[in-house]
């Protein structure tokens, strides 16, 4: 192989491997600052026959302050989260942070506010909160 | 009454844009090829983002770029001005045509795969049309949906490799491509042409490296034979044959726009016609079911109403593009010939040079057309440059940029003088054709009433759509 294929090949790989990788790299280190420079949890909002609430960042924990972090993927939702009492509307794209304080352990529901499809009404799902 | 005689190909003035300096630069093998890198990253970029990003389509770079930066980028800017300069660095054919190669960059005389001859009765762009209008057909779904988009550019990229390795040279890019099909035709209008400049030069040279390659590069990828290459419809400007010609007989020039409209050619053939029409009768359509307030067609369109319904557009979409335009203008044409005193001329030839002549509506129909999904969605540009995944990033800044169409109060003005323009041209085209094809100017003036008909009513309908 010439000087030049060897060059051009090179580029190639940085294209191909290069920028999927810069890519999963990147994303690795937002979401690990989003979820553990403080106390964040992620929550992505689907459609529920897409899976509905999906948590990423682990559970509350009891007289610790939070963030929860709640990210619409792909209609506007609403949310609820019982015995927390927040809520919000969710629109794609504009990712919505809210702070929250668990008083006691256990599972802590939510519920989607916005008919945001035929499975609105089974878009269930829980909160954990652990002691401190 | 005076007899006309118009000669079958125009003379025009032609300016070479070719400096020394910009010609060693052209003749240099890593040109194109790192145009194509280039284009290439782009595209991985629009695959993950299409694949992976968030499903919300004016958030995701892949919808926003691949339907409305690079649709807008082509039709409006690269095909007038520069022809099939997408073409010179699509990254589509490039796996493909680096396996068959063997090679990235650096010239080989050992190509691999089996080489085949395209099949003679493919020779055409019958495939291309039925590509491209079964794309079209799913648009409302393929152009919303990032996922789909995806997996459309993904298999794009995968179908060439194949067929590199089993025909010769770029069959894909001259006989499959969807996006090539409407390229070439349209590029008959563009403002730049690639030309042998000296006929004789060429006749007299026994070399004939354009079509034989040299140690400076390959033999012309799209099957053209540079010394009589007169249209730009196939030709996808990878400048081999700038780099192989020893005599420094290729030129790259600014011409008169339109200028192939006229010319003949013998792969000018009825397919290249239908795509003529296929692209006017799309416009239209687009502007309707896309554009148009009539929310009861994107039903029918995205299966939202039923299979039923789905199947309805499919017959209206594909018996309109195949069989009722086509029809309405051959039986237009046939009424042209007889008007201008000439039934016994050939239709099918008639058919085909009008057909074509229709390239410049067609082409503003769509300018006009893209001119507003830009207008309107710019916006969206700068917050999917930022985040391209609509993951939360923001690496320009500009992520929260707040929707804000550019001066949509102009754009009814803009669409009504593009597709103005685009009339005019076709009609000149058109008027031009009937000189040529009939006796005197009165007969040509006869037979241009039903032809320039069609293009008026065509024109009455977009500006409908457009205007309201």
């Amino acid at each position: 192989m010439g000087r030049q294929n060897l060059v051009a090949g090179a580029l190639l790989v940085a294209v191909l491997v290069g920028l999927p990788a810069g890519i999963y790299v990147y994303e690795a280190g937002q979401r690990h600052q989003r979820l553990y420079a403080e106390e964040v949890i992620e929550i992505h909002a689907y459609v529920a026959e897409a899976g509905g609430w999906v948590v990423h960042g682990g559970a509350l924990r009891v007289g610790v302050a939070f963030t929860l972090r709640l990210i619409a993927e792909d209609v506007v939702h609403g949310f609820f989260i019982e015995r927390l009492n927040v809520t919000g509307t969710l629109v794609p794209g504009h990712p919505m942070e809210v702070s929250v304080l668990a008083t006691e352990p256990g599972s802590y529901t939510m519920y989607c506010t916005v008919s945001c499809g035929p499975g609105h009404n089974v878009m269930v799902g829980r909160l954990e909160a652990v002691a401190a | 009454m005076s007899t006309v005689s118009a000669p079958a190909a125009q003379a025009y003035p032609t300016r070479s844009v070719l400096t020394p300096r910009l010609r060693r630069l052209l003749r240099s093998r890593w040109v194109p090829w790192i145009f194509i890198l280039a284009s290439l990253a782009g595209f991985v970029l629009v695959i993950l983002t299409g694949l992976f990003g968030t499903m919300t389509g004016n958030q995701n770079f892949a919808i926003v770029f691949v339907w409305i930066v690079w649709w807008f980028a082509l039709i409006a800017i690269l095909v007038p001005l520069m022809s099939r300069s997408w073409c010179a660095i699509c990254p589509l054919p490039a796996g493909g045509e680096w396996l068959q190669r063997g090679s990235l960059v650096e010239h080989k005389t050992r190509t691999w795969g089996l080489n085949r001859k395209w099949p003679r009765r493919l020779n055409n762009l019958w495939t291309v049309n039925f590509l491209f209008l079964g794309i079209a057909l799913f648009s409302p779904i393929i152009t919303t949906n990032p996922r789909v988009t995806g997996f459309l550019l993904l298999g794009l990229m995968i179908v060439p490799i194949p067929l590199a390795l089993i025909y010769s040279k770029r069959a894909f890019c001259r006989y499959v491509c969807p996006v090539g099909g409407f390229l070439g035709l349209y590029s008959n209008f563009s403002w730049l042409e690639l030309r042998a400049n000296e006929k004789a030069v060429c006749q007299h040279h026994l070399g004939k490296e354009c079509i034989k390659g040299s140690v400076e590069g390959y033999a012309c990828p799209w099957m053209e034979f540079p010394q009589t290459l007169g249209r730009n419809a196939y030709c996808g400007l990878c400048l081999e044959c700038l780099k192989t010609c020893p005599k420094e007989n290729i030129d790259i020039r600014l011409r008169p726009f339109g200028a192939d409209l006229l010319k003949d050619a013998k792969d000018k053939d009825a397919s290249e016609a239908w795509k003529s029409l296929i692209m006017l009768e799309l416009a239209g359509v687009y502007l309707v079911v896309l554009l148009g307030p009539y929310g009861y067609l994107k039903d029918w369109a995205t299966f939202r109403a039923g299979l039923d319904h789905f199947l309805l557009y499919t017959g209206l979409f594909v018996g309109g593009a195949l069989l009722f335009v086509p029809f309405l203008f051959l039986l237009l044409t046939h009424l042209s010939r007889v008007l201008g005193g000439r039934p016994q001329a050939s239709l099918r030839r008639l058919f085909i040079d009008n057909a074509v002549a229709l390239v410049p509506l067609g082409l503003f129909a769509w300018i006009a057309f893209s001119v507003a999904l830009l207008q309107v969605n710019w916006s969206y540009i700068f917050a999917t440059a930022s985040d391209p995944f609509g993951w939360g990033w923001d690496l320009l800044g500009t992520k929260a940029m707040a929707w804000q169409p550019i001066l949509p109060q102009t754009l009814p003005y803009i669409q009504i003088a593009l597709v103005l323009i685009g009339l005019a041209y076709t009609v000149t085209a058109l008027h031009r054709l009937s000189l040529r094809h009939f006796e005197t100017r009165r007969a040509a003036a006869k037979a241009l009433v039903p032809m320039a008909a069609f293009a008026f009513v065509a024109t009455a309908t977009f500006l409908r759509l457009f205007v309201g």
